[in-house]
């Protein structure tokens, strides 16, 4: 990971396996945001999985945007929700983590963590092929333009607001 | 009359592995097996690509240890070719499989081996974890995450990325270092030191608490191979292969390895998708030979670095000739961590390192070529076969966790005889059989680089083939 990682207020991982199919939704988000938004406002990671290591720069930053594929949802649709950090279970630590046990190494480890969203994009297929299926691919400009939205005005200092959430609240204590 | 278990492989994805204990009419522990049920064919589907994609198809190989199939697979191209390639781009290459091995072992021991070291082979798996390691010590959890980062940022630096790069090629590595990006890597460098230090001045305190297991994770006779300089140093990237004997006596020395066949020969069983590679001369199962950390420390007769050589001379202080436990993989780890450190600093300080010729261009001049490395779990070779037209027609890759399969097999019975009661499993005893394969570090894809636990069956099989006992994570 490199040091500068989160010298923006805002960190976008978009993290998934672009070899199979829709699961390359959030890398691909991802690197669309990275060719639109400046650095000063977010630095966007991609990845093929979410790994301890990004504990270290979540840590740094203000805020956390996560994108994943999700194959519980409908194809093409997408669900914004807030992240969490719950205590992991023995399945959670046993092989992958998922943003709340990043967000939680986060904490334990440094100290503190960013508030958090996660982008979940409805897959329709995790075949072995490069290309997203066409209700993902309808998809993400949606996903970019309201990843931007949010960066924009956690850019400008503005309380992110969401659906159902209470102004200024926080989704993890900061040290 | 203990009879066969028929195994059908739960996937062929993400390293499920099983493992079998068969009992006795006594009820005692009478054989294990440790079944590796995935398959991955690399060598077949090879077949037909042009030698120039070699390297970076291999390097899919895996998501751990990418830069070891990356390297191994370009040196095979560079015999291909028949070219020497430019003594900087060997440097290059060099420094990056050293941080690929400075990276994989921190993974392999603060996030999966240390829970056990601090928190005890016994305590609850729910904590026995990187999240319990972050509550318990998180000094120890946040110096293997910046040591990951460090090994992971050079390759970065290097290759333009951390998993996969596309940058060693046959003839060399497609692009010169820059003085910039030389500083940046020198920097970070003294801080991964003090790291490797503090961690392995930790381990020596703790190691003393667990005698039992420092003398029952497969701790036999066997014999131990690996690389090694002109003059017995360390060694990872090039040189001969040596062998030597639980004697620490020298069995092989200065072999080429791209003669490999000569020495080693691969046997299957049904019962594991894992070939089981052994030292020809003592035929199957006979020839069983570890490789990895503990096996290159057990051959040199020095390492080469300062630092690495004084901890080396106390590890081999441990027992008189090679040491044999496999508890002591963890050990060498952090000695091989410290090596990696130090000789990137020596290699990085060199001002050949800036050369801008690091590319042999030649077209396909041999029908067949071997390259060997040492991976961080040991001696990985890539075997490959060209037609006319530079086309892969074979391949043989025999990877460094195949290499250890014997020992891992043996390694299970020898624990399990000794912490399993014939009657039923307690998490304790099932974590301390896992443990011993944990010593290997091995890479069945990335699936056994599983944070805390891996997935994982322990079937108690009494005589008559009842199943006594079954204890599964999934």
């Amino acid at each position: 990971m490199p040091s500068n990682a989160t010298e923006s207020p805002v960190l976008i991982i978009g993290y998934g396996n672009a070899l199979r199919g829709d699961d390359g939704a959030g890398p691909e988000a991802a690197r669309r945001l990275k060719a639109s938004l400046p650095r000063r406002w977010a630095s966007v990671l991609t990845a093929h999985q979410l790994l301890p290591e990004m504990a270290e720069p979540l840590s740094r930053a203000q805020w956390a945007i996560f994108i994943d594929a999700d194959c519980r949802l409908q194809p093409g649709r997408i669900r914004r929700r807030r992240v969490r950090i719950v205590q992991p279970t023995v399945a959670d630590a046993a092989h992958q983590q998922g943003p709340e046990g990043i967000l939680r190494l986060a904490r334990d480890l440094y100290g503190r963590c960013p508030r958090a969203l996660l982008y979940g994009v409805g897959a329709a297929s995790f075949a072995y092929e490069q290309a997203l299926s066409p209700p993902v691919r309808a998809a993400l400009p949606r996903v970019v333009r309201d990843v931007m939205r949010v960066v924009r005005r956690a850019s400008a200092g503005l309380a992110w607001r969401l659906p159902g959430a209470r102004r200024g609240k926080r989704e993890c204590r900061h040290a | 009359m203990p009879r066969d278990i028929v195994i059908d492989p739960v996937t062929r994805i993400e390293g499920h592995a099983k493992i079998t204990l068969r009992l006795g009419d006594d009820g005692n522990v009478t054989d294990a097996m440790f079944h590796v049920t995935q398959f991955r064919g690399f060598e077949k589907l090879c077949e037909g690509r042009p030698l120039t994609e070699m390297p970076s198809l291999m390097a899919r190989t895996c998501g751990i240890c990418p830069v070891s199939h990356l390297i191994a697979s370009a040196k095979a191209c560079d015999a291909l070719l028949a070219v020497a390639i430019p003594e900087t781009a060997a440097n290059l290459r060099r420094i990056m499989n050293l941080a690929q091995m400075v990276q994989s072992h921190a993974l392999s021991f603060f996030h999966l081996s240390s829970p056990d070291l601090l928190m005890g082979f016994d305590a609850d798996p729910a904590r026995r974890n990187l999240f319990g390691l972050a509550q318990e010590n998180p000094q120890l959890a946040r110096d293997g995450i910046r040591l990951r980062q460090i090994g992971q940022s050079i390759i970065e630096i290097l290759g333009g990325k951390k998993i996969h790069p596309a940058w060693a090629v046959p003839g060399g590595v497609n692009k010169p270092l820059e003085a910039q990006n030389r500083d940046k890597m020198l920097a970070m460098l003294p801080e991964g030191l003090e790291i490797a230090q503090r961690t392995l001045r930790w381990y020596k305190r703790v190691a003393a608490g667990f005698g039992a297991e420092a003398r029952t994770f497969a701790n036999f006779p066997t014999l131990f191979m690996g690389l090694i300089t002109e003059t017995g140093g360390l060694e990872h990237y090039d040189g001969l292969l040596r062998l030597v004997d639980a004697k620490g006596e020298i069995v092989v020395d200065q072999f080429p390895p791209e003669k490999y066949q000569e020495l080693i020969a691969e046997a299957v069983e049904p019962y594991s998708f894992m070939k089981f590679p052994y030292f020809q001369k003592l035929g199957y199962p006979r020839g069983i030979y570890r490789v990895g950390p503990l096996a290159r420390l057990n051959l040199v007769d020095h390492c080469g670095t300062p630092m690495a050589d004084q901890e080396w001379a106390e590890l081999r202080e441990i027992q008189r000739g090679a040491v044999l436990g496999s508890f002591h993989y963890h050990h060498a780890r952090l000695i091989e961590i410290i090596f990696g450190l130090e000789m990137m600093q020596r290699l990085l300080g060199d001002p050949t390192i800036l050369d801008t010729r690091v590319r042999a261009r030649a077209r396909p001049n041999r029908d067949e070529g071997v390259g060997v490395a040492e991976a961080p779990r040991g001696t990985l070779i890539h075997h490959y076969r060209i037609d006319d037209d530079g086309r892969m027609v074979w391949a043989n890759l025999i990877i460094a966790t195949g290499h250890n399969n014997l020992a891992m097999n043996r390694g299970i019975l020898q624990a399990a005889q000794h912490f399993v009661d014939g009657k039923k499993i307690s998490e304790g005893a099932l974590n301390r059989v896992e443990a011993v394969i944990r010593c290997y570090d091995p890479c069945l894809s990335c699936a056994t680089h599983a944070l805390g636990k891996m997935p994982l069956k322990i079937e108690l099989v009494a005589a008559d083939g009842e199943v006594i006992h079954a204890v599964q994570r999934d």
